[in-house]
């Protein structure tokens, strides 16, 4: 009878005896240095008369963007290395990043891609006017700020009684126990709710109403993605918003604040297979894992 | 040959053969209908296909040597899914016609029993509602992290998306799931005419995450395990310990010693779930058949997404007492039963070994195994003990502390410097 003898060659690349350590450092020239690093082994390089460009295709399984952040007060001035996430959605993107200021393309677009990426970024306010230029074209396009709807609730009603306008946090609290269906439903009416305008719901921005930011101060809440946000605005202009869970009708309140970070818009070079390179304006969707604690009583 | 060996050596066998076979494990040899007490190699295929029809490279060796031991093979045709029914004594069917006491409303709890996840309206890849949705609480059990009273289940009983959050993609559906487990209010029975939020019993705490396989070397599972806490006015310190309608008694858990030698002590096994109710103590007996790897798939985002099981335990239904098993029936664990504890007895000492999580099908579509992942590992990985009614803490829900880390983390918890361990329950956009 045969007997199968198990031999287990061993690979190069099996993890469990060599580990692939390699990595890539770029040296400049004229600078006669070492300018940068990069976490991973190029598969392929495009040189222009300026620029010299190194990537690597079908490498972004495990691998995080990375960028690098300069100035968080005036745009995205990104520095690094961006590699794609997942080369199969929406923008189809390998190689370096650019950096945002400036532009040696041949072809410019403002094409907003809803292009979701991964890592680091920072505050790029209100979009204003973006200027490209390269030394044939040139190209003037000027942004104009996302005015999204929100619907925000103020005030909620109990056995016929108006408790009001949401002047505290605490009540703001309240009001999102009554809509979520922890404090008792008895009589309640639900939340008075209005469409208003804005740029984001998050600190810093004007809110209007009917185009104008004639607004009632204190405190509103909204939902989104089943989260619910405690806003308070003063003047028009959102100066807190923290994220509430109900767990139980308050008899008393306690105050979970989150650092909430703006959404960011990055710039970045797409190389395509012809070697034409293209500035794209992308707006990134950035995200925070979260870890609870539950402590005991 | 010792447990762990075999185990290598099985999944080498699971990177290198065809992908018809689905899974590889170690147990007892079925010879025409009778599951032996010799052990095997098992190969789990898709289809059993004729030899005129598999390439040289498909073709599974008859036998396979391991350290001078010569262990034969055996194929067998079934398909793993989560548990979602040849019939024996017609008294382990009765819950097909009369709803076993597990559904009903038991306070103070038990083990064994109906639970769902009440708050969590997500829709999950079957298309259907967390909150729709029942399992079993297998056991109560001591958090060691907090010492805190807990109850444990699967994570596809109580989790909408049990995925770590590095498996997730950036975009489409259900990219952000903070509300994953945060918040989200455990009930008993959460059946018809017995739900809401008056019978909440405590709020989802923690799980251990799911990895896809990969490529080569494939990433294994190793439990299907999630606990919520506990709310101290729905426990007795002389019963909540108990299975219900299982002989009352502590449950002790097993060592992994005594896990990994189950088929060479071969004892008879004991559960008690939400669908089928107590079995074991009747006529029709439950009994260990192999240790394997499976592949199951859970919802990612939607999408039904299959990752692979290592180590964990298959057992069968039979009138067969003891010796080889010439006889199965079916239906050895039903849909609902997910997180049901197994329970072996050791020389008269019935102790846990595993949170039974899913159920494997013949060809003709009836449930012929059970699937528990091992009580060890739900141990180690979740840091978790047994509890056998001594005093003990209980969680304050409203003192959730909250870590925020950007982007897409890769750690199941992370030791925080205040002395801490947070658990990771999804994303959020900031």
């Amino acid at each position: 009878m045969a007997k199968t003898i198990i031999r287990t060659p061993i690979s190069l690349t099996d993890p469990a005896y060599f580990c692939n350590k390699s990595w890539t450092l770029s040296y400049h020239v004229n600078a006669k240095a070492w300018i940068s690093f990069h976490s991973y082994i190029p598969n392929f390089y495009i040189a222009e008369n300026n620029f010299f460009y190194s990537g690597k295709n079908g490498c972004c399984d495990d691998i995080d963007f990375l960028v690098g952040v300069l100035n968080n007060n005036v745009s995205c001035d990104l520095l690094g290395t961006a590699i794609v996430i997942d080369t199969t959605k929406f923008c189809d993107l390998s190689g370096s990043a650019t950096i945002i200021y400036a532009s040696t393309t041949t072809t410019t677009t403002t094409t907003i891609l809803q292009c979701l990426f991964d890592g680091f970024a920072v505050e790029n306010n209100d979009l204003t006017t973006t200027t490209s230029t390269s030394t044939t074209t040139s190209t003037t396009t000027t942004a104009i700020p996302i005015i999204r709807d929100f619907v925000l609730f103020y005030d909620y009603i109990v056995n016929s009684i108006p408790i009001g306008f949401l002047d505290s946090h605490d009540h703001a609290e309240k009001a999102v126990c009554y809509a979520t269906g922890y404090c008792p439903p008895v009589g309640y009416q639900g939340s008075g709710g209005e469409v208003y305008q804005a740029v984001q719901i998050n600190v810093g921005y004007t809110v209007y109403q009917g185009g104008f930011p004639l607004f009632i101060d204190g405190f509103y809440v909204y939902e989104n993605l089943y989260v619910w946000y405690i806003v308070h605005i003063v003047g028009g202009i959102i100066i807190s918003k923290d994220s509430y869970i109900c767990t139980a009708c308050p008899d008393s309140t306690t105050t979970t604040t989150t650092t909430i970070y703006p959404s960011c818009t990055l710039q970045f070079t797409l190389v395509d297979s012809t070697t034409t390179t293209t500035t794209t304006t992308g707006i990134v969707n950035n995200v925070e894992t979260v870890f609870i604690y539950i402590p005991n009583i | 040959m010792e447990h762990k060996e075999l185990l290598e050596t099985i999944k080498g066998y699971h990177r290198d053969t065809d992908e018809n076979v689905i899974g590889v494990g170690y147990g007892y040899k079925t010879v025409n209908g009778i599951i032996t007490e010799d052990l095997s190699i098992i190969f789990i295929v898709k289809e059993k296909l004729p030899k005129e029809n598999l390439t040289q490279e498909q073709l599974l060796p008859k036998e396979i040597t391991i350290q001078d031991q010569v262990y034969p093979t055996d194929v067998v045709q079934c398909k793993f899914k989560l548990l979602g029914v040849s019939d024996c004594d017609p008294s382990f069917y009765t819950w097909r016609t009369s709803p076993p006491a597990n559904r009903n409303e038991q306070r103070p709890l038990q083990g064994g029993i109906s639970i769902g996840n009440y708050t969590n309206t997500g829709i999950n890849s079957s298309g259907y509602p967390m909150k729709d949705y029942v399992g079993t609480m297998g056991l109560l059990a001591n958090d060691n992290e907090t010492g805190a009273l807990v109850g444990l289940t699967n994570n596809h009983v109580v989790i909408f998306d049990a995925f770590i959050c590095s498996e997730r993609t950036l975009s489409g559906t259900n990219s952000t799931i903070v509300n994953n487990i945060k918040g989200n209010i455990v009930t008993q029975p959460n059946e018809f005419s017995q739900y809401g939020l008056t019978y909440s019993i405590g709020t989802v705490k923690k799980y251990y995450p799911l990895r896809l396989p990969g490529a080569y070397p494939f990433i294994y599972n190793d439990i299907d395990a999630a606990m919520f806490t506990i709310d101290a006015v729905n426990v007795s310190s002389s019963i909540s310990f108990h299975q219900l309608n299982l002989v009352n008694s502590s449950y002790p858990w097993a060592s992994t010693s005594e896990i990994d030698n189950l088929l060479v002590t071969n004892p008879l096994l004991y559960s008690t779930g939400r669908t089928t109710g107590a079995k074991g103590e009747g006529v029709t007996k439950l009994r260990p058949t192999q240790f394997t790897i499976v592949a199951v798939d859970y919802n990612l985002q939607g999408t039904s997404t299959t990752v692979y099981y290592q180590d964990v335990i298959m057992f069968v239904a039979t009138l067969t007492v003891s010796g080889p098993i010439t006889d199965t029936c079916y239906d050895p664990i039903s849909g609902g039963d997910s997180g049901s504890a197994l329970i072996a007895d050791f020389a008269g000492i019935k102790k846990v070994i595993g949170l039974v999580f899913a159920g494997a099908e013949d060809g003709t579509g009836k449930t012929i195994y059970g699937v528990a992942c091992r009580i060890d590992k739900v141990a180690a990985l979740l840091n978790v003990s047994a509890w056998n009614g001594e005093s003990i803490n209980y969680s304050n829900v409203t003192g959730t502390l909250e870590l925020d880390i950007n982007g897409r983390d890769n750690r199941e918890y992370i030791d925080h410097t205040d002395g801490h361990r947070y658990w990771q329950v999804g994303l959020k956009n900031i």
